[in-house]
């Protein structure tokens, strides 16, 4: 035979042991690796939270490794098509949180709800809260509320973004105590901060993670926390919206999901995983160095606590005219 | 007396043998990452982030930080070859640095480019050492009106920024500001003017715009003319460094966009982008020969060029003092820190202060490798002009591709820089510049959320940017810019200055 034709025969030979090995790799799963899709920027909290809980993944995930994929854009919604239109094999999880799955869809008109995932875990549970200058003229809620009432549309509050779970959480506020405020939105925590640390606004709501070195320098106060139960991590000496009396619960919570049409195997194969993932000491440790405490809870609880979420959001997206 | 001490101890740490490594590791990637069009630092510290994980945080900020800067030094090398920006912030230099080109001196424009950055980069750090905790109060005194009249200020200098006719800058300043409006509205939260594609539904991209409207329609230009035998001028090329006279033209450029860019990078959103453009046109006004901008002129490069480089020393301010970043680079190092346990925020200079100094001295130190680093890259640089066309512009087209598509994994986005280019192609054939167009789109969406949030904050009041201090001086200034550029052209009975199509 001469050479060309040997080359042929070797090459096809070739591709075609590649292409069985990857027939036969595919009945196991993993065979390769996953995405984790988190719709923000690479280098946010929700980025950094989730590279830390899939850096020591692969012994879990039959030795292949899990990787932060950023799909940013269209507040959330960019993210969520993507997960949803790519193929249901299983290999693309996707970490969402309130904002992304209860309040975007509604707020976008999409055309997918949360009733289109199905939940593989629960990593976080936290809450947003709201926040003044220390040397503000009010330094609790009851007192807050009083100013508001006494000054209508006078109070200024910044949030991390219009229809974000904080706005929903202080419109709420605004809602059930008759007062009136006004909201200016910005990008992002940072933002909000500054305008804050500055004086050009008199209260702002987001996320604790940011704003709690700004209350250890004694910049800020913390006057409320909006979740069901006061964060034990960041915020255990906040009460809560209910503890004073404001019924109007948010919590914010993180959940991995994939598309609900991915088989039953792979969903539960998934499940244990990450169960055992959020059991494993060294991802524990490195995730409470970066102050993400974990609040598991089994993929199964997903229906549940999607709708009660859901029931406790509606009313606030409506009540922000939303 | 504390300081010295301080900036010491920073030197013990910035000078271990690991650190050095790290430093060099970073500028080196920065310069490549800055000399490729499209991939700006952003994506490269994104990338490099998990390596991180590992290392110490002095190390992985003293690597990261190196990218950052280092980006600025490459960037101005396609500017000059090519006409195609590196990234936003070396635009600018397009439009003096390849002219300079053309006529044969790369080298020196290549030279002056690195001179300046290195110069603006040391003194940059040295305003961060001495000045960052004062500055950073000034900051905070910048609310949503002061951002919203600093902006205007920034688009009424779009008047310096054409070599044409005024109106026509001032046209493409309109689109610009226009094209802006594309995309997700921060007040409402909703989407507009996306035409329901999802690939605009956070904004027509940056990189996209860039890369499209001057690296795909100079390529087509270039197709378009060399098909018409035009004159090549590599064969050229005089002198490979500055001369004195090129120093005397330049230091005093350097000096003012040292200065500028350190300012205007403290302030979130603009940064480096806004000082190069603001840079510019500074220099344009009060050059002794103005209307010789655009065609080769060394103080249009230098400028600049110092500018955007000391505007990386100013973004440093938010970040170490108050926790804040003030871009996306600024955001991924936050990143990097939250990741090794330390919370960025106020506390962090007092609980963590070798963070701050080591970086600081490593700054020195990395500003200085980059120096030694691009001058001999100078020559090899200037030989990439002697590759024939043929091989260069597919080379370019794909880079523009690798660009477009690496800022979010998105496909669509290579559609979008297309669609760009043809738009920008045919802008240049009929003799529009595209620069106040960049400078506009950069500032549109901004100015426009600050003075939504303004109008919020005033309860509707126009007032506001007059009763406030800093605001109203920004408004004032930038008015009778704006007024004291159109006076001449509305005297001139009839302005028709040929400009061809570049």
């Amino acid at each position: 035979m001469n050479r060309h034709r040997m080359r042929v025969w070797t090459v096809s030979l070739l591709t075609f042991c590649l292409m069985a090995a990857q027939a036969w790799g595919a009945e196991v799963f993993p065979a390769k690796p996953l995405e984790l899709v988190v719709p923000y920027a690479a280098g946010g909290s929700t980025d950094v939270m989730c590279r830390t809980l899939v850096a020591r993944a692969a012994p879990f995930l039959a030795n292949q490794p899990c990787v932060v994929v950023n799909k940013t854009g269209g507040g959330t919604v960019v993210g969520s098509r993507y997960v949803l239109d790519g193929r249901n094999d299983g290999y693309t999880l996707y970490s969402t949180s309130t904002s992304s799955m209860m309040i975007a869809p509604v707020v976008n008109k999409t055309n997918f709800s949360w009733r289109d995932f199905i939940g593989i875990c629960q990593t976080m549970l936290g809450s947003d809260a709201l926040y003044v200058r220390a040397d503000a003229p009010f330094n609790t809620l009851d007192k807050f509320v009083e100013y508001a009432k006494q000054n209508p549309g006078k109070i200024k509050y910044a949030t991390s973004g219009a229809g974000g779970s904080p706005h929903l959480s202080v419109e709420g506020l605004a809602a059930v105590k008759g007062i009136s405020m006004k909201q200016i939105p910005t990008k992002g925590d940072a933002e909000a901060i500054t305008a804050l640390l500055g004086g050009h606004v008199m209260a702002a709501s987001g996320n604790p993670i940011a704003y709690q070195p700004h209350v250890d320098a004694g910049k800020f106060r913390c006057l409320a926390q909006f979740g069901a139960e006061r964060d034990k991590a960041f915020l255990p000496n906040v009460p809560t919206y209910k503890e004073q009396g404001v019924d109007v619960v948010v919590d914010l919570w993180r959940w991995v999901v994939v598309p609900k049409t991915v088989s039953p195997e792979r969903i539960k194969f998934l499940r244990e995983a990450f169960t055992k993932i959020l059991k494993d000491k060294e991802t524990l440790a490195a995730l409470e160095k970066i102050q993400c405490p974990v609040s598991y809870l089994p993929g199964e609880d997903y229906e549940k606590v999607m709708s009660k979420s859901e029931a406790a959001i509606m009313p606030l997206i409506k009540a922000a005219g939303l | 007396m504390e300081l010295l001490t301080n900036l010491f101890h920073g030197f013990q740490i910035s000078l271990s043998p690991i650190n050095l490594m790290y430093c060099f590791i970073g500028v080196l990637l920065g310069t490549l990452i800055g000399v490729l069009p499209g991939i700006g630092p952003g994506a490269a510290i994104a990338l490099l982030l998990p390596t991180t994980f590992r290392v110490s945080p002095v190390s992985a900020i003293i690597m990261l930080a190196g990218i950052y800067y280092g980006a600025m030094y490459g960037g101005s090398t396609t500017s000059i070859l090519v006409n195609i920006p590196g990234e936003a912030a070396s635009v600018v230099t397009c439009l003096d640095g390849y002219q300079m080109a053309r006529k044969g001196r790369a080298g020196p424009a290549l030279g002056i480019s690195a001179f300046g950055s290195f110069i603006a980069g040391t003194l940059s750090v040295m305003g961060l050492m001495l000045l960052a905790i004062p500055l950073s109060d000034v900051a905070l005194k910048f609310g949503f009106p002061e951002y919203f009249a600093i902006m205007c200020l920034g688009l009424s200098i779009v008047s310096y920024l054409g070599r044409g006719s005024i109106f026509k800058s001032l046209v493409m300043a309109a689109l610009g500001v226009s094209l802006s409006f594309v995309g997700m509205d921060v007040v409402v939260g909703k989407p507009r003017f996306d035409f329901g594609l999802l690939v605009l539904g956070d904004g027509v991209g940056l990189i996209p715009l860039l890369m499209g409207l001057f690296g795909i329609s100079e390529v087509f230009i270039n197709i378009e003319e060399k098909t018409k035998a035009r004159e090549i001028f590599e064969t050229n090329i005089r002198g490979l460094l500055p001369t004195l006279r090129d120093w005397k033209d330049s230091l005093g450029a350097i000096a003012r966009g040292s200065l500028l860019g350190f300012f205007l990078g403290i302030l979130p959103g603009g940064g480096a982008v806004v000082s190069s453009f603001v840079s510019y046109a500074v220099e344009r006004k009060i050059s002794k020969h103005p209307e010789k901008f655009g065609t080769g002129v060394i103080e249009g490069v230098a400028g600049p060029e110092s500018a955007n480089n000391a505007a990386t020393g100013g973004a440093f301010i938010p970040l170490f003092v108050l926790g804040i970043p003030s871009n996306v680079a600024m955001a991924l190092l936050l990143g990097a820190l939250m990741i090794h346990g330390l919370q960025p925020g106020p506390l962090l200079l007092q609980q963590h202060p070798e963070i701050f100094w080591g970086t600081v001295a490593s700054m020195y130190i990395g500003n200085a490798m980059l120096l030694v680093l691009n001058l001999p890259l100078i020559g090899l640089w200037v030989k990439l002009l002697k590759v024939p066309y043929k091989i260069l512009f597919p080379m370019i087209l794909l880079f523009c591709l690798i660009g477009a598509y690496s800022e979010n994994n998105n496909p669509a986005d290579m559609l979008v820089m297309l669609f760009f280019g043809a738009l920008g192609y045919l802008l240049r054939k009929y003799g529009y510049d595209l620069a106040p167009l960049v400078l506009a789109f950069v500032l549109g969406r901004q100015m426009e959320q600050a003075f939504r949030q303004s109008l919020i904050m005033s309860d509707g009041s126009f007032t506001i940017f007059f009763t406030r201090p800093i605001s109203a001086v920004a408004m004032a200034l930038g008015i009778f810019l704006l007024i004291s550029a159109l006076i001449p052209a509305l005297k001139r009975k009839r302005e028709k200055i040929e400009v061809e199509p570049t």
